[in-house]
């Protein structure tokens, strides 16, 4: 390092003799060296411009914004920053091939803040010239080079950051010189850019002297050209075809591209020294934590204050800097181990923990600037503001319009404009209500609701997109392209984007489009998105206000029904789960269509048939054979046979006979009042069953029949009890007659033998028995009002808890278009079942508990499965804000035990929360009521009769020897000596808890975790925790953190105890010191003889065994009553016992 | 030829009177007797003003855990400067220090080497466990000097801390939150009063820390079985973060050099397989973070990978190949000593490394003769 310090001594000399070093004279341009973003080069050119007072400044800035100079000196309120962008090109990344290398950029921000020093010159009344390449090539340089020797003085003066101490230094005029020379080392000649700006230079006219405003890095570069005047031409330069413009900018976002990091904090420093600040900021950080709830007295803000000072004089710095506060902010103020995330990281999860924000607000800032008026304005900008204003929709205030798109022009004009800010992604508008054609929902509502909010975010938005065009149409325009291109895009994303299209009034160009839509539709090999795309377009066809709708939508519609039929022919699979609802509805989408329409019957009937030969599953013939007697093809009593013949199967798999019921309930929903004897049928069938079975299948049961509207079930019901004596009102017979003919007229009821509609019963029918009409009511539902409710209270509990859940089937029905496979909205208006109940979190929890008592176990399942994966009841529980609002409670626990996996990390914190709460509260109670067992049996030490120093009871000696006293000396004299017996802490006992994680065993694994951490505190215990399911998962190494063990736990499938019990034999080094404790409720998947070997060989072993079947001796333990007494025979107790209860049992064995 | 004069009187010293040990001889020397000469060095060319009670002043603890090339000081801590540099702040104030962090993060060597930098003397060390009591904090008595005369300052056994607090020195309490709640509750009104009473000895008894005292805590990130502190334990003492080295060529160089030193006092050549290390190195980084330089993530295991144990293994592999003849250290018998490092009492971790080196080494493999023979090798995890 000989070299810098000989520099510096030239230039300690060269200060000393008076020449001002800051400045590089070349004849009568001035180059000051400076840093972009520093506020103390920012001083340092208003120093300068006293001191020279020169006639005109030349900035380092794009020469192609010299326009934009006036508006630059008439801002008052910054950030700002000069934005430009290539007119007509895609954005980066848009249809870009995979291994085309780095997009090349279509826009860029140059920011300008308060601390910058070309805003410090800028703001003189002198004229200014902009000499930098255009925008465009300036963004396409390299980063300049770093000065070898800053890093390398860095490094020796144990500075963290380059950049910093870059700035810092050539803020100070003493520093600054001999840095110069640094910046000349390995320099290879001036680049292009900088000949560029040299040249640019000298063609400027005027008098006085000129000075130059440069980064430090080209500097002296262009000191030299300059100094040697005239040296080559100007090169040449491209011209650029970009535009350029000002728009306002904000300080987080200037931190976070890192163009000027923490901007409050040099924004202060313009006007006071780095150390007068500190202490200020050291207090304003500290009162933040404190109303944030964190730890930062008073004397906590002094000790920060008192380390930034000490750290600065250990750095040899002037005074504290933004470094020394943060470092000691992380010292002082944040107390345990930091987080994960890097040492610049701001965020709650970086190295300053819960104070990064804090932080990141006082340093760094939330300032954004404004534009002076007059300033010209980005093309598309303009041109929203000018169509919202035409529109008469505010700019300055939310506002919730609401349009009626039928009637009123200007409302259609504004819906077109809002549809088509919502199709770019405009954060400041939301569609919030009322009919959507291209995701086919509420289309029966005729007024649009919309939430306008126009505010900064949606203008910057809105800059992302100017490369793509300069006005709202151009942009979506090239936004529908690209989409429609996209390789990926299948038939119904192709169809949902023309209909957007048509909304947004672009109906008439269409065209070209319609050709991509057919020919994906040839290859396409799913029903379902065939189906949704034609009836979209048809019901876009109709309903959108659009008179420039072509006919060639009509064609393509065709094409897709024609594939659709086809499709449906071929089919040979079951849907799967998911998409089996979605799929019916096709099913029942289709033959509305032929029915209304009249065309396609013929190939309708052959897809039909094919289906119902083949035969391939209990769906597809449902659906099959409803089709064909809809048809007209099959008869009612050929229909009937099926039926019977379904039902025989289903009295030994209840399944396949819930998956016909489906496939014939749903495509046709009135089916079984038409045909009475299908009731007949089932009603036998459901009789036969045993409760067992019948209870098994009832869930599915109810969803199927759940198809049906309340109306229909109504009937249903009453269809199924006999009339009652006259008196009741019935339809006249002509009536009836009159209504069945016009109904056939318009092709809504299939030619045939008039269907018997109440009221004209041909046959009285036979009364039916107390037990079938219990179980049909608690099949069909709460609906079925003609049926008596369930007499015992088994059977109202099981009604109430089905009804709880399949209501919300009917809540997402629309005039009896069934919304397909939609979730449950509790927001819904218009339903037709009883008035949604909101997401009311404490009943659903409580309906979680509940179905475990009321159904066998694996219904109970299903029903669980159904609450959480079809009507999302538990979505509620994915809220953060909703659970910070619970309290903790067993219920919120088993309903979070089931749908924690796959959540968001907010939603997971939120979760741990709460079941730390909980846990923690359960913990401090059983402690309580423990400590005695615990104390009396496990902590008194015995006598021992090993007499060893170590075991020395000293306090027990001296008492007894206290009697004994040597006269002379005054000492005393021990001759009897009491040990302590360790012998059991270096052996100790091991306890094993299996602890069975199906759902039927909730309340009890949330116990057993939490007694596992209290059994692990003991010394005398060593303890281990193992859930099972299918497999055991071995828990132990988080035993004390109830927590952990409980998000380790899944829902598995079915339960194997006896390879739990094989693992926990393992575990066990000396079986006759240890204890097995099983809590499960016995219900054993596989073999029963394999558990018991189980316990029979780990009895033999020596070890000792219990059973818990629940940890609440007034629980429900429903234990296998057969393997209950089985394993009693083994000699192991079962039962279930109070925690106290096994602590004493645990007590009693170590013993 | 006779004995120098020097030898026979270090023999006769020796032989004579049973005093401390030479250095050479202790197995671990304390860092103020190691780097002794650097020590005085420093002292002797301080200029700057030192705190009272301090040996040296804050620059030159500094430079001396830092080091310095131009003035002969090894580099003891690897770490970027900017920790040093807070946690030697961090002791200038009331508060103490609390150092945390995974293990085999050279905590209690930096703890060790700001005691001997800034008191002299780094064994004022107080091991935390969870059976610790309170008369090993506080102080204990000589129970047959106090029944016979009866409490007396020649009966009471100090600690390390009331030796630290009564010579103004630094004291050094290892794993504090593995201490019960009381033994830590102990230390909350101690580092705020900085006062220590006796109450068998009335008023004499009171011991007011002399200038120079404060305390450096270390705790474990690691263990799970550890009490919380309470909040007023946490308000008296600054906390800083010691994370593992980052930089993987910082690591290199320093496993190297620790090595060296370790096989040169055992004898044995130091080592010359730079790339052999740098490999070791990144393997530790890997299964440590449970990510690939790339940027992929795998399951890591569950055992800590420290550089101590990247030493620890290389030196032992080294020190095998030397006592068994079989000649320069090769990857295979690095790796045959990583399952004893890697694998420690869960067995799913040898799966874990396992899957690392059948996914990820394979994959480097193909493009280096090196990787390839760690991963050929790599049967030696599962088998032992």
């Amino acid at each position: 390092m000989g070299g810098l310090l000989r520099s510096a001594r030239a230039d300690r000399r060269r200060v000393a003799r008076g020449a001002p070093a800051e400045l590089l004279a070349a004849g009568r341009f001035h180059v000051l060296p400076i840093a972009h973003a520093s506020p103390w080069c920012a001083a340092r050119v208003e120093r300068a411009f006293a001191a020279l007072a020169p006639g005109q400044v030349c900035l380092e800035l794009p020469v192609d914004a010299q326009p934009l100079l006036p508006y630059l000196r008439a801002a008052r309120k910054l950030p700002l920053a000069i934005f430009g962008f290539e007119p007509g090109a895609a954005p980066a990344g848009a249809g870009a091939e995979p291994g085309a290398g780095p997009a090349r950029a279509t826009r860029g921000y140059l920011p300008l803040g308060d601390f910058s020093p070309e805003l410090a010159a800028l703001r003189a009344e002198i004229p200014v010239a902009f000499v930098d390449l255009p925008f465009e090539h300036l963004l396409a340089e390299p980063a300049p080079r770093a000065f070898p020797g800053l890093e390398l003085a860095c490094r020796r003066l144990r500075c963290r950051d380059a950049a910093e101490l870059a700035e810092r230094l050539l803020g100070d005029e003493r520093a600054a010189g001999w840095l110069l020379e640094l910046a000349g080392w390995g320099g290879t000649g001036p680049s292009p850019r900088e000949r560029f700006m040299a040249a640019r230079i000298r063609a400027l006219a005027g008098q006085g002297p000129i000075l130059v405003v440069a980064g430090a890095a080209h500097a002296r570069a262009l000191a030299d050209l300059l100094r040697e005047g005239g040296a080559g031409p100007a090169p040449d330069v491209p011209p650029s075809a970009w535009e350029l413009f000002l728009v306002p900018y904000d300080e987080a976002r200037l931190h976070r591209t890192g163009a000027a990091p923490f901007p409050r904090w040099r924004r202060l420093c313009r006007d006071r020294a780095g150390e007068a600040l500190v202490p200020g900021l050291a207090v304003a950080i500290g009162r933040a934590a404190r109303r944030a709830g964190l730890l930062a007295s008073v004397s906590d803000t002094l000790e920060l204050v008192q380390v930034a000072r000490s750290l600065a004089h250990l750095r040899a710095e002037r005074g504290p800097g933004l470094r020394d506060l943060l470092d000691a902010v992380r010292l002082t103020l944040v107390r345990d181990a930091a987080g994960e995330g890097g040492e610049e990281d701001l965020s709650a999860a970086g190295a300053f923990g819960p104070l990064g924000p804090i932080v990141e607000r006082i340093c760094v800032g939330a300032r954004r600037g404004a534009l002076p008026v007059g300033t010209p304005e980005v093309p598309i900008v303009a041109d929203v503001r000018r169509r919202l204003a035409a529109a008469r929709l505010p700019l300055d205030r939310p506002a919730r319009p609401e349009l009626d798109v039928v009637r009123s022009r200007l409302d259609r004009e504004r819906s077109r404009l809002l549809h088509a800010l919502a199709y770019v992604g405009s954060p400041g508008v939301r569609f919030w209500k009322g009919p959507d054609l291209a995701a086919e929902r509420d289309v029966h509502l005729l007024f649009e609701h919309w939430a306008l909010g126009w505010d900064e975010a949606a203008e910057s938005q809105l800059l992302e997109l100017a490369p793509r065009g300069e006005t709202l149409s151009e942009v979506v325009r090239s936004l529908l392209r690209e989409r429609l291109g996209h390789p990926l895009a299948g038939v119904e994303e192709v169809s949902r984007e023309l209909v957007a299209a048509l909304v947004m009034g672009l109906g008439h160009e269409l065209g070209p489009h319609l050709g991509t839509l057919a020919r994906l539709a040839a290859r396409e090999p799913d029903l379902v998105p065939l189906w949704r795309a034609a009836s979209r377009l048809g019901q876009a066809r109709v309903l959108a206000q659009e008179p420039a709708a072509p006919l060639a939508l009509g064609r393509v519609e065709d094409l897709l029904l024609a594939r659709a039929l086809e499709v449906l022919a071929t089919t040979t699979r079951d849907p799967g789960e998911g998409e089996l609802l979605d799929w019916l509805d096709c099913v029942h989408g289709l033959r509305v269509h032929v029915a209304t329409t009249g065309e396609r019957r013929d190939e309708l009937l052959g897809a039909a048939r094919s289906l119902a030969e083949r035969g391939p599953s209990p769906l597809l013939l449902g659906a099959a054979s409803l089709l064909l007697l809809r048809l007209g093809a099959l008869s009612e009593a050929e229909l009937l046979e099926r039926f019977e013949m379904q039902c025989r199967i289903g009295a030994r798999d209840p399944e396949a006979l819930c998956r016909f019921l489906l496939g014939l309930l749903l495509p046709g929903r009135s089916l079984p009042i038409q045909v009475p004897a299908l009731l007949d049928a089932l009603g036998e069938v459901l009789e036969a069953l045993p409760d067992e079975v019948f209870a098994g299948a009832l869930p599915e049961l109810r969803f199927a029949f759940s198809a049906l509207s309340p109306r229909e079930l109504r009937r249903l019901s009453a269809a199924l009890v006999p009339p009652a004596a006259a008196g009741e009102p019935t339809l006249p017979a002509g009536h009836a007659a009159a209504l069945a003919r016009e109904l056939g007229r318009l092709g809504l009821l299939a030619p045939g033998p008039e269907p018997a509609l109440p009221g004209e019963e041909a046959h009285p029918r036979p009364a039916i028995g107390p037990l079938r009409a219990e179980r049909f009511r608690l099949v069909l539902g709460g609906y079925a009002t003609a049926l008596p409710p369930p007499a015992d209270e088994r059977g109202r509990q099981r009604e109430r808890l089905l009804d709880f859940l399949y209501r919300r089937e009917f809540q997402g029905r629309r005039g009896g278009e069934r919304a397909p496979g939609e979730a449950a909205d509790p927001g819904g208006a218009g339903s037709e079942g009883p008035p949604a109940e909101g997401a009311d979190p404490g009943a659903a929890l409580a309906w979680l508990r509940d179905i475990r008592a009321a159904f066998p176990g694996a219904a109970a399942d299903t029903l669980e499965r159904h609450a959480i994966e079809r009507y999302r009841l538990y979505e509620m529980l994915r809220d953060p804000r909703m659970l910070g609002q619970m309290t903790p409670s067993m219920e919120l626990v088993r309903g979070l035990l089931a749908v924690h996996r796959d959540v968001p990390p907010e939603v997971l914190v939120e979760i741990r929360r709460i079941i730390r709460a909980y846990t923690g509260g359960l913990r401090r109670a059983l402690e309580r009521e423990l400590a005695p067992a615990f104390a009396a049996a496990l902590r008194a030490p015995g006598r021992s009769p090993l007499r060893l120093a170590r075991n020395l009871d000293l306090g027990r000696t001296l008492r007894r020897n206290l009697k004994r006293t040597d006269p002379e000396t005054g000492q005393l004299v021990l001759t009897e000596f009491v040990f302590r017996d360790r012998v059991r802490r270096r052996n100790p006992w091991r306890l094993v808890l299996l602890v069975d994680q199906s759902g039927s065993m909730a309340d009890a694994l949330v116990q057993t975790a939490v007694l596992a951490g209290l059994f692990g505190s003991l010394p005398s215990l060593s303890t281990r925790l193992v859930v099972f399911d299918e497999q055991p998962l071995d828990l132990s190494d988080r035993l004390d953190d109830p927590v952990e063990v409980l998000l380790a736990t899944g829902r598995g499938g079915g339960t194997c105890i006896a390879r739990a019990l094989a693992y926990a034999a393992r575990l066990l080094s000396e079986p006759a010191r240890s204890l097995v404790v099983l809590v499960t409720d016995l219900a054993e998947g596989g073999p029963v003889e394999e558990l018991l070997l189980e316990i029979g060989r780990l009895k033999e072993a020596g070890a000792r065994l219990l059973v818990l079947s629940a940890l609440d001796p007034r629980g429900r333990a429903a234990v296998d009553p057969v393997v209950r007494r089985q394993v009693l025979e083994l000699g192991v107790p079962v039962g279930a016992r109070s925690p106290a209860e096994l602590a004493a049992w645990v007590a009693e064995q170590l013993r | 030829m006779s004995p120098k004069r020097g030898d026979r009187s270090a023999s006769q010293a020796a032989a004579e009177a049973p005093g401390p040990r030479p250095a050479r001889d202790i197995l671990r020397p304390p860092a103020e007797v190691l780097y002794a000469d650097e020590l005085r060095r420093l002292a002797a060319d301080d200029r700057e003003a030192r705190p009272r009670g301090w040996a040296l002043s804050p620059r030159a603890v500094r430079d001396f855990i830092l080091g310095d090339e131009a003035r002969g000081l090894q580099p003891k801590f690897v770490g970027p400067a900017a920790v040093v540099e807070r946690v030697i702040v961090g002791l200038l104030g009331s508060r103490g220090l609390m150092l945390v962090g995974e293990p085999g993060t050279a905590k209690s060597m930096l703890s060790e080497l700001l005691a001997a930098a800034i008191s002299g003397d780094s064994t004022l060390v107080i091991q935390g466990s969870a059976g610790i009591t309170d008369e090993q904090v506080r102080y204990s008595w000589n129970y047959a000097l106090l029944l016979a005369r009866g409490p007396s300052p020649e009966a009471l056994v100090p600690s390390a801390l009331y030796r630290g607090m009564r010579d103004g020195k630094l004291v050094r309490f290892e794993e504090l939150t593995r201490c019960s709640q009381e033994v830590q509750d102990i230390l909350v009104s101690i580092l705020s009063e900085k006062l220590l009473q006796v109450a068998e000895l009335g008023a004499p008894g009171s011991l007011f820390a002399a200038r120079g005292f404060n305390v450096i805590a270390t705790a474990n990130t690691r263990d799970r079985g550890v009490n919380e502190m309470s909040a007023a334990l946490k308000r008296r003492f600054n906390f800083e973060t010691i994370r593992p080295i980052a930089d993987l060529a910082a690591e290199t160089a320093l496993v190297l050099r620790e090595s060296e030193k370790i096989l040169a006092a055992a004898g044995l050549p130091p080592p010359r397989d730079g790339a052999l290390v740098e490999a070791l190195v990144t393997i530790f980084q890997e299964l440590r973070a449970g990510r690939t330089r790339e940027g992929a993530t795998f399951e890591r295991p569950s055992t800590v990978m420290s550089t101590a144990e990247a030493i620890a293994l290389f030196c032992s592999a080294c020190q095998a190949n030397h006592s068994f003849g079989r000649g320069e250290v090769s990857p295979g018998d690095v790796v045959g000593h990583l399952r004893g490092t890697a694998i420690k009492d869960a067995e799913e971790d040898a799966t874990r490394v396992h899957d690392y080196f059948r996914t990820v080494v394979k994959a480097r493999a193909e493009t280096s003769e090196l990787w390839a023979a760690f991963y050929e090798a790599r049967e030696r995890i599962a088998a032992g």
